[in-house]
């Protein structure tokens, strides 16, 4: 049995582990698609509670780690919408208030000076990028998911991914 | 075959631009509660989904003391631990036979010559520490390595600041080997290489371009033997990239030439060139002429088109064939010959239908061929938990081995799992459950207790080249080996002395110089001594 199967079984020792093992990444995972430190926390717990929720419910087509961290992108799109930003995947945005991310992130990146030895250098660099090819960067360089597991994150094919990632490196080429 | 597009390395620097990223992600902050743990005083969340706040409690180390490993000797253990392949076994089938290996000593503890000043290389003749062992001691100014030719015969090289020594061993005395120091420059062009990936990702991989290179080659020649300089040797020089022994491609391409003789021959030296692209390694083989420096390529008549991703070659010593590793990408590798006259590669395992002995699902983390119809493969993450199978190629079942054991932990995070399996190859595997270990042969499930090895992280496993006897150490807290044992599967039974090592001489490695030959290398803490520890088991 693995754990988050242990965890679906009202093993704590379990959570524990699996919470200690993912928590930065999973928080850097919220912050790089939110860009904002305060709701990149709260998505955070909010993706170990699912985890403990939904752990009955798991089933081992992808890894544990690729699971949890299509929770938090899961997470992370519906924080976007409710804050009327740009949301990738859907590719809309709404009307109403509120900066697209890119917009946000470009903000911040102004406000923190482009410094690339800032602990945010890294949301100032994938600024430039379309939210498609963010997305799958950040799946890719944060998480360190394979190709197949953000496929099955995405609904989008591997390849296509790649493809995705690599026009994302190009535009990142120039601008380094 | 079809024309490729050769990449232009100028602009080739996609590697170095995902390095930067990853650099930049690693320096991301932590969440405000990343040091603070959570208690476990029941429920943390309700089951109704309502969130409690954090709690907190200052971060402690854990309890109980650690044996210190110095971190190298802590790399070579992880090094030691993570082999070819896994073998578990599924704790209660009644199918798999189970043994127990009893461990014997005659109670002797050794005790190491003291340290000394060695003006010059000396050897002791072969001393008797019981009925199962015997030892020899080298004490040199210089690095020491032991070799041994293809006759057998021991030999040992020391590199001075006058160059390197040969010294060939018989009836306990060193005579030194007259040799010719030898150099030459050549160059390689491979042209179209298959198995490497392009920038676009694109699979089955395309082909790659490389442009011509040259190398360096330099050797000392007996009448008999070539010699090329020990590692220690080249080290600074390999890995100066832009230099003669390191290739500067332009952005995310790295290689390095390295060379290895071969045994009886003097003609003709194997080298290999070794290609790093974004952190994948491809490595290239090719033949050199040391009367002229002229290359050969042993693969020229080799057709690659149904094998587009080959590694792991090895060539025999006729150089009439091959073995290597090859499929259709890096993903679907299996184990073919390759005759290097006509250019046919066969699949090495088949089942009787003539079909590729392969495991019944893609989705594999690892696998390999145990017996004549059967492999065994595991699925699971890398750094998680493994489930293992043993799958039989002419009925098509899989039969559970073990489920959720940890694989390749870190040796100083005990406690981490209820199992663990480590890799120790040659279809043995080391598997750990409820404080008792056991070593798992894959050809057929069965399992073996070790009854007295002590387990933890001071305790390293290591098999010789032939897999016929398995090396167990335990080491003190200042990573010397305090035990040394002998695990023979076949006899199931092992033997061991203790060690009482010289507390001013510090282990650098240890290794296996034959099937029973066992040498631990090591140096004073100035570095101006350096001894070899030479111990044979006698079954």
């Amino acid at each position: 049995m693995n754990r988050i199967q242990q965890i679906g079984r009202g093993d704590m020792e379990a959570l524990i582990q699996v919470y200690e093992k993912y928590k930065v990444r999973i928080y850097r995972l919220a912050l790089s698609m939110l860009g904002d430190t305060y709701l990149a926390e709260d998505v955070t717990q909010e993706t170990f509670l699912r985890v403990q929720e939904r752990a009955a419910s798991y089933r081992r087509e992808i890894s544990e780690g690729a699971w949890i961290a299509a929770i938090a992108r899961n997470l992370s799109l519906d924080c976007l919408r409710r804050k009327g930003r740009e949301v990738t995947g859907d590719w809309e945005r709404r009307e109403d208030e509120g900066p697209s991310l890119s917009e946000a992130l470009e903000a911040r990146a102004a406000e923190e000076g482009k410094d690339e030895h800032s602990s945010l250098y890294y949301l100032d660099l994938i600024a430039c990028l379309a939210p498609e090819e963010r997305e799958i960067v950040n799946l890719r360089i944060v998480t360190g998911l394979s190709w197949k597991e953000i496929g099955k994150i995405t609904g989008i094919k591997a390849e296509a991914c790649r493809k995705r990632y690599v026009r994302g490196l190009k535009k990142l080429q120039d601008k380094l | 075959m079809e024309k490729k597009k050769k990449i232009d390395f100028s602009n080739h620097s996609l590697g170095s631009v995902e390095r930067k990223l990853r650099e930049a992600a690693a320096r991301l902050p932590e969440p405000e509660f990343a040091n603070q743990k959570f208690k476990d005083q029941g429920a943390w969340i309700q089951s109704t989904g309502k969130r409690k706040s954090w709690e907190t409690e200052r971060n402690q180390e854990p309890g109980g003391s650690k044996v210190h490993v110095p971190l190298w000797r802590a790399a070579v253990l992880a090094l030691l631990l993570v082999c070819l392949g896994s073998t578990t076994v599924l704790a209660a089938s009644p199918r798999f036979r189970e043994a127990v290996i009893r461990f014997f000593t005659s109670g002797n503890l050794e005790q190491p010559p003291a340290e000394q000043q060695a003006g010059s290389l000396t050897m002791t003749q072969s001393m008797i520490l019981d009925a199962h062992f015997r030892a020899m001691y080298v004490s040199s100014p210089d690095y020491v390595e032991i070799l041994r030719r293809p006759s057998g015969e021991l030999m040992l090289s020391a590199s001075g600041e006058d160059g390197l020594h040969y010294y060939t061993v018989k009836d306990g005395l060193l005579s030194e080997l007259a040799t010719e120091y030898h150099r030459l420059t050549g160059t390689v062009d491979f042209g179209i290489l298959p198995g490497v990936m392009t920038e676009e990702g694109a699979a089955p991989y395309d082909a790659l371009v490389l442009p011509e290179m040259t190398f360096a080659l330099e050797w000392q020649q007996s009448q008999q033997d070539i010699f090329l300089p020990a590692s220690s040797e080249l080290y600074g020089r390999r890995f100066d990239i832009g230099s003669e022994y390191g290739v500067d491609l332009g952005g995310d391409f790295d290689g390095m030439f390295s060379f290895s003789s071969i045994p009886g021959r003097t003609d003709l030296v194997k080298g290999t060139f070794d290609l790093d692209y974004q952190r994948t390694f491809y490595s290239y083989p090719f033949l050199v002429e040391t009367d002229t420096g002229k290359v050969r390529d042993p693969l020229s008549e080799v057709d690659f088109s149904a094998y587009p991703c080959v590694t792991d070659l090895a060539f025999s010593e006729d150089l009439a064939s091959a073995t290597a590793m090859a499929g259709e990408d890096q993903e679907h590798l299996r184990e073919v010959m390759i005759d290097l006259q006509t250019g046919v590669i066969e699949e090495v395992h088949t089942t009787p239908e003539g079909q590729a002995l392969t495991p019944p699902t893609e989705d594999c983390f690892t696998w390999f061929v145990t017996g004549e119809n059967t492999l065994f493969y595991a699925v699971g993450e890398i750094d998680d938990r493994l489930d293992g199978y043993l799958y039989d190629g002419v009925t098509g079942e899989s039969t559970l081995l073990f489920e959720d054991a940890a694989w390749n932990y870190d040796v100083r995070e005990e406690g981490y799992a209820d199992r663990y399996i480590d890799l120790l190859g040659g279809g043995y595997g080391l598997y750990r459950e409820e404080g008792k270990a056991y070593l798992l042969d894959l050809a057929d499930g069965s399992r073996m207790l070790l009854e007295g090895v002590p387990m933890g992280h001071n305790v390293s496993f290591f098999f010789n080249r032939e897999f016929t006897l398995l090396n167990y150490s335990v080491l003190n807290e200042a990573g010397e080996t305090v035990r040394l044992g002998f695990i023979d599967p076949q006899r199931e039974e092992a033997w061991y002395f203790d060690r009482s090592p010289e507390e001013t001489i510090h282990e650098s490695s240890f290794s296996w110089y034959d099937e029973y030959g066992y040498v631990i290398s090591a140096a004073n803490e100035a570095g101006d001594a350096w001894y070899l520890y030479l111990y044979e088991y006698m079954p």
